[in-house]
């Protein structure tokens, strides 16, 4: 994959900041999207959550620029509302957001050009690793050039997060003339929107690759998705059903030891790679 | 400043990601591992908002959050796996069956 790209890179390092340009506004053009504005309309509902809470505007707010991952921020906001110390609070955050690692590292092959990419470059990018951007990335990425995926991604990322941060705020002002029936709607968005995509093979734009080809979409293990997502919460369901901490610590343990599973059920089916290309495409 | 420990808190694991990731090839088994890890943490994080979800939501019952989903899910495969499908059918699924609820309940 690497070797047809070689006279790319070459031809591109000649204009890099014009090309990277174009790349970003190509992410950004391609935020308008249905994806984000399934996440949009769940920032909506999640303001009107923060206002029931009682956090204010500004602090709304920053949680989404800083945090930029619904999982964690609702999290934090229970922390805040339950009145938790800063300390338990920052671990549960941290617990909730264990899986950005996982899923920054994943992404990181792809958007990076070995030996060009300088890594406060990655840094700035990997900021916007949240769900939607990384199933988003996943799906599309690996389709472009090289070259193009980072500054894509940043566009991309940047866009989205602009956005969902002005509606979130004007959403805020607006919630308490929004019918309840309405924000509890936009909060179901999320997890369905996440649910569909996962196994989207094609999703909502005709790329026709599969970003999850390893995982869900290979035939030898696809009972296991659907196998986990019940599964794994009914162990939560039976040791800690109210802590938020707590259920974010099974999670992501169940998550770890699932998923190495999944891996390794990967490693002995379709250890051979050509098997895998055919089994996937 | 709680602001400061849960931006802190979120970012440190992506950083944390850059350079582990750096270090990966893009189809090793190891990687691919990796990705099974963010797939599942990712379904985590899906059954938690469907099963345990905060604010208005928390009011509406179990088996309708479920019943919502799964017809999504069946519509999204019903419309060849078309996201857009999925999502507006669990959203009509969820917000008809609420008013019924709701008339039932009055």
């Amino acid at each position: 994959m690497t070797a047809p790209d070689q006279p790319d890179i070459d031809q591109e390092s000649q204009n890099p900041p014009e090309h990277a340009r174009v790349w970003m506004a190509r992410g950004a053009r391609a935020a308008v999207s249905i994806p984000a504005f399934i996440l949009t309309a769940a920032f909506v509902g999640y303001a009107g959550l923060a206002r029931e809470t009682g956090l204010t505007l500004f602090e709304t707010l920053a949680m989404t620029g800083f945090v930029w991952a619904l999982p964690s921020i609702v999290v934090l906001t229970g922390a805040i509302s339950s009145g938790m110390g800063i300390l338990p609070a920052g671990i549960a955050v941290a617990l909730a957001s264990v899986r950005l690692m996982p899923m920054t590292m994943a992404l990181m092959p792809l958007v990076k050009v070995p030996g060009k990419t300088k890594t406060w470059q990655l840094l700035i990018a990997s900021h916007f690793v949240a769900v939607t951007a990384w199933v988003f990335a996943m799906k599309h990425l690996p389709d472009m050039p090289r070259e193009g995926r980072l500054p894509f991604f940043i566009g991309f990322g940047a866009a989205v997060t602009s956005f969902v941060f002005c509606m979130t705020g004007v959403s805020y002002l607006l919630v308490e003339s929004m019918p309840g029936m309405v924000a509890g709607a936009l909060f179901l968005l999320t997890p369905v929107y996440f649910l569909c995509s996962l196994w989207g093979r094609q999703g909502s734009m005709p790329t026709g690759r599969p970003w999850s080809q390893d995982c869900c979409s290979d035939r030898s293990s696809s009972p296991i998705c659907p196998g986990w997502i019940c599964f794994g919460p009914a162990l939560l369901a039976a040791r800690l059903p109210t802590s938020e901490p707590g259920s974010c610590a099974g999670g992501c343990r169940d998550g770890g030891i699932n998923g190495r599973w999944i891996g390794i059920r990967n490693l002995v089916a379709t250890g051979d790679d050509h098997h895998r290309r055919l089994v996937c495409n | 400043m709680i602001i400061i420990a849960g931006w802190f808190a979120t970012d440190v694991w992506r950083w944390l990601g850059v350079f582990a990731g750096g270090r990966l090839r893009e189809d090793g088994e190891l990687l691919i591992w990796v990705r099974c890890v963010a797939t599942a943490l990712v379904a985590g994080v899906i059954s938690k908002l469907i099963l345990f979800p905060q604010g208005v939501l928390a009011e509406t019952p179990l088996w309708l959050r479920l019943a919502a989903a799964g017809f999504g899910f069946a519509s999204f495969f019903a419309a060849r796996q078309r996201v857009f499908v999925g999502v507006l059918a669990a959203e009509i699924f969820l917000v008809s069956g609420w008013l019924i609820l709701d008339t039932m309940a009055s």
